[in-house]
């Protein structure tokens, strides 16, 4: 995709288009679906607003490039996914509803019978429109169709090398356009997994392909239900593929229909939320402003104009629904600008000097105090530290002081230094843990230390269990961590970020203090003269790798809202590969905000494709009370509920779920194990882990080496 | 895109038999290396864990070869791979944070030391244009003129039916494909007058070349489906030219390790470059490299 189109293309439109354009397919003004249906159906016409296309399903292209207002996509194309698109109610009822559906010959189904139509309805169903859009999103990545579709049914549980089944062999076709292809694939997977044998070849376009499957030179392919229907003529789907001698089985809930779409901004503007609504607007566009808080023109790292382009990365995103832990000197959590976006742990009764949700700290409420090992929790920020970096990574667009990169992330407050900016690193270990284990997807570690611990390496492996990325400074020594080590930032693990600082100047020249590294620091983000929240309850500018880690976090919170799939290696990889290169002494260049969060609206990480993985990250039990810690890793599509047992009995049934989550059953245990079960009941995954008496927190806070701001 | 046939046994025996007798010992050790600290204790029964990280382009083709291994031998082991680029790849092999970096060029001197280069396949970078827009081919000196601005329009190049300005599209120097064009097609000598629009990754050069249709770029083979390919001096940019090295612009996909290639991952690259299977699937979009 264009990526850097985004941020101007409703600028453009704003400037120069007085009317409402509709981008389509050169065939629109005789697709039913189109023009002709605009006009009978609604009674409206685009007239000269049309702008055909030259490119099949090039529309979703032609809003990024302001062109048009509102395009024709397609509902599985992958950038309908996009959280910048807006797809406009079909209120009358013009597009059918267009399924994928196996068509397959009589011959055969009378061959095989229920076990074949089973096995086609069961694939059918493992399919839904956004699963379609992440088989195309890999294809159109590179990969084969072949392989994109057998991996999906081998994922879900439907894949696998069955008992023979007697019989000739199955052929399915495909027609000649991706999509349709590694749907074919899909279907022999699953037939193969049920043992029975099929071929799989290229049947050419729509005429050829259902011409094959009349004359019986292949046996099925997977058609799209209204389509085809329509081009072969009847009232229902079954009347029309009789014709060739064929019968539809399940549609399947995944659809490959017409969109008409917009640019969310623009729909907004127009007022435009269905098809009819565009007939009062042909010949109309004002675009709104984002609003603002009133230090924001100080916060020069916001500027449309800097390496980081915050406003379009927040036209996708503004961080809804993640938290991010702040690992720090605690926070000033009634700050105004804070406040409204401090995390709170439900679980937990404040005050009663009680562990309520049994995770071994007591009166966590809004996070955890590390520097004491005493049982209360104090999170006053005395030094200033944290309460910037917070600031940073989530201060509340609520009209007042400044803004954060997420500013409707949660922030998790983790306090690990003290008043004067000093803590361990047994502390910092603890927190990370912590973070991770109570539901952090972004944890910040804004440190600096010039030794290794081991425990810091292990919470950073344990957060990636936990599917979190850790965010770390890079530090301000002015030195090259790669011959002279700075920790975390040196911890190599594929979920950890090191991040260098750069000055004001749009951010393109690094911060004298700030180190650097090829290897060890992957990332350049504003780090010098950031105006952030003060723990006094004003605003303060502060400069260093401290302010700049917050930045890369934020905007990791941005990207894991509009994918939550994503996993935390996925997330370090897009923010480095969508970076802006530079000649800066760092791996990949400067943080991009709107490029990464854009690419992560519609990537599909290799891993979520492969089948799940159950991980029980941790159990324990207390006074009868055995709590469970799990994580899925894989894909989750097949997953219907998750079976807790306790020494090996049933205890808990619980519906699909995110990951990871936590599970307490009122019964002791010696060992907890938790299956992934699909729709039949048929285990996907298992985990397990024996179950340890929960002990109390903070026990080696004190620990470690030095660690400072 | 051609139908690869699938064997009727799953399990390939060739080769496989060789090293499964010490595939306990070895799978564990790569196991316990990369499940170290992710794995839980009492987790289900250990499987090896091959963990890469780096080029998208590379990842697609690992991906596809790694589908067909675990369909054609015993006790595959778990892929990891997480895509990017070849920066991140070779930085991510020399820090051992994966088994190996998944890249798109040879090593360079720049690269950190003690990294090992196991080519997979060879791929080649393809002149372009939008579908609308068929010129046949392209020469060197029409190259270099439009490097140098004095050709600035496709009215000035013949074979193309259009009159309005090039939009040309480059990428950021430090992608692999952008070395190639450099060193195959421009000459030292030519100055660099044209302003492309450059872009990070070869998907964006694809997605823009295929959505304008005055757009001339450059990228990957296996990109290339939905745009024009140009003849570069009379020679398309095939499998079969590249495997005949009559088509100049070639670079290598392969995967960097620290030091030689161990474990589970030395037995997937030594399928990899012995299977008939990965030979057909690297064939599918590039050259295998052991041809």
């Amino acid at each position: 995709m264009m990526l850097t189109a985004l941020a101007l293309a409703g600028t453009l439109a704003a400037a120069q288009a007085p009317s409402v354009r509709l981008a389509a397919a050169q065939d629109c003004p005789q697709n039913p679906n189109c023009v002709p249906g605009l006009k009978r159906v609604y009674g409206i016409d685009p007239g000269p607003n049309l702008v055909k296309m030259a490119v099949a399903d090039s529309g979703a292209r032609a809003l990024d490039d302001g062109i048009a207002e509102v395009a024709i996509v397609f509902s599985s194309n992958p950038e309908l996914s996009r959280p910048d698109f807006f797809t406009l109610r079909d209120d009358k009822h013009m597009i059918g509803p267009d399924h994928i559906v196996p068509v397959v010959r009589k011959s055969l189904l009378r061959r095989y019978g229920a076990p074949l139509r089973r096995r086609l309805n069961a694939a059918s169903r493992l399919l839904n429109t956004l699963a379609l859009r992440g088989l195309n999103q890999q294809v159109i990545d590179g990969r084969l169709p072949q392989a994109v579709g057998g991996e999906f049914v081998d994922a879900n549980g439907l894949g696998g090398s069955g008992k023979r089944m007697p019989g000739p062999k199955i052929v399915i076709g495909y027609q000649t356009f991706d999509e349709n292809q590694t749907l074919a694939y899909m279907y022999a997977e699953a037939l193969r997994g049920a043992g029975f044998r099929v071929d799989v070849r290229a049947s050419g376009l729509r005429p050829a392909t259902v011409k094959a499957l009349r004359t019986g030179r292949i046996g099925m392919y997977p058609a799209y239900s209204d389509t085809i229907r329509e081009y072969l003529g009847g009232k229902t789907l079954r009347e029309a593929v009789a014709k060739l001698h064929a019968e539809p089985t399940a549609l399947s809930p995944a659809q490959d229909a017409n969109t008409f779409t917009m640019k969310k901004a623009t729909a907004q503007a127009l007022g435009i939320t269905k098809i009819s609504d565009l007939g009062r607007y042909w010949g109309k566009g004002v675009l709104a402003r984002a609003a603002s808080d009133p230090l924001q023109d100080e916060q020069w790292a916001v500027a449309p104009q800097s390496v980081l382009d915050l406003p379009g990365a927040w036209q996708l995103s503004q961080g809804t629904g993640v938290t991010v832990a702040i690992v720090d000197t605690g926070a000033k959590l009634d700050h105004p600008d804070l406040a409204p976006n401090i995390w709170t742990n439900f679980g937990e009764v404040p005050g009663n000097g009680v562990d309520d949700d049994h995770n071994g700290y007591v009166d966590d409420v809004h996070g955890v105090d590390l520097t004491t090992t005493t049982p209360s929790q104090d999170l006053s920020d005395g030094h200033g530290h944290g309460t910037h970096v917070a600031g940073i990574v989530a201060a509340a667009a609520n009209g007042r002081g400044v803004v954060g990169v997420a500013p409707k992330a949660r922030l998790m407050i983790v306090k690990v230094m003290n008043a004067q900016g000093v803590g361990t690193t047994g502390a910092v270990a603890e927190g990370i843990r912590y973070a991770a284990a109570n539901g952090a997807r972004v944890i910040n570690v804004s440190i600096q230390g010039d030794d290794p611990d081991q425990r810091v390496n292990d919470a950073v492996a344990a957060a990636g269990a936990a599917n979190a990325l850790v965010v770390v400074s890079a530090g301000n020594s002015a030195r090259d961590i790669d011959s002279q080590p700075s920790y975390p930032a040196a911890i190599p693990a594929a979920n950890l970020i090191g991040v260098a600082a750069t000055s004001p100047e749009e951010g393109r020249s690094l911060d004298p203090q700030s180190n650097f590294g090829r290897l060890n620091v992957q990332l350049a983000a504003p780090g010098q003269q950031i105006l952030s929240t003060g723990n006094d309850g004003n605003y303060q500018f502060k400069s260093g790798t401290s302010m700049a880690s917050p930045m890369v976090a934020g905007v990791a919170a941005l990207m894991a809202a509009v994918n939550p799939n994503a996993t935390a290696p996925d997330l370090r990889s897009l923010l480095l590969g969508h970076a802006t290169r530079s000649s800066l002494p760092v791996g990949a260049g400067y943080l991009d905000a709107l490029n990464a969060v854009l690419a992560t609206s519609t990537a599909v990480g290799y891993n979520t494709t492969q089948a799940p993985r159950v991980q029980v990250l941790q159990a324990t039990v207390k006074r009868k009370r055995t709590q469970v810690q799990v994580a899925v890793l894989g894909s989750t599509q097949a997953i219907r509920k998750y079976r807790v047992l306790l020494d090996g009995k049933p205890a808990a049934t619980l519906a699909a779920r995110g990951s990871p989550f936590t599970v307490t059953v009122r019964r002791a245990a010696r060992r907890a194990a938790v299956e992934a079960l699909d729709a039949s009941g048929q285990t996907l995954a298992r985990g397990q882990r024996k179950v340890v008496q929960l002990k109390a927190g903070k026990r080696g806070v004190s620990t470690g080496r030095g660690i400072g701001t | 895109m051609n139908a690869t046939p699938r064997p009727e046994t799953r399990w390939e025996q060739s080769g496989e038999g060789r090293f499964s007798r010490g595939l306990a010992a070895s799978a564990f050790a790569a196991a316990a290396l990369a499940l170290t600290a992710a794995a839980p204790a009492g987790a289900a029964p250990r499987q090896a864990t091959i963990s890469m990280s780096g080029q998208g382009i590379t990842e697609a083709v690992v991906a596809d070869l790694a589908y067909f291994y675990r369909h054609a031998v015993r006790n595959p082991p778990r892929f990891s791979l997480v895509g990017g680029n070849t920066y991140t790849g070779i930085a991510d092999a020399a820090r051992g944070v994966v088994d190996a970096g998944m890249v798109s060029r040879n090593l360079g001197a720049t690269d950190p030391p003690g990294l090992v280069l196991t080519p997979i396949a060879l791929s080649g970078v393809c002149l372009v244009t939008n579908v609308a827009n068929p010129v046949p081919g392209i020469t060197r000196a029409q190259i270099q003129d439009i490097i140098a601005a004095r050709v600035t329009s496709w009215s000035q190049v013949p074979g193309s039916t259009r009159t309005d300005a090039i939009v040309a599209v480059t990428l950021d120097p430090t992608v692999g494909s952008r070395s190639v064009f450099d060193s195959v097609f421009v000459d030292v000598a030519t100055p660099v007058l044209y302003t492309p629009r450059t872009l990070d990754a070869s998907t964006q050069v694809r997605n823009f070349v295929e959505s304008t249709p005055a757009a001339f770029g450059y990228l990957d083979l296996a990109l290339t489906g939905p745009l024009h390919t140009l003849t570069y001096e009379g020679v398309p940019c095939a499998r079969e030219t590249i495997v005949n090295a009559t088509y100049p612009a070639q670079r290598p996909l392969g995967v960097v390790t620290r030091g030689k290639p161990r474990g589970a991952l030395k037995r997937f690259l030594r399928w990899v470059a012995t299977s008939r299977k990965a030979r057909q699937v690297i064939a599918t979009r590039y050259v295998p490299w052991n041809r």
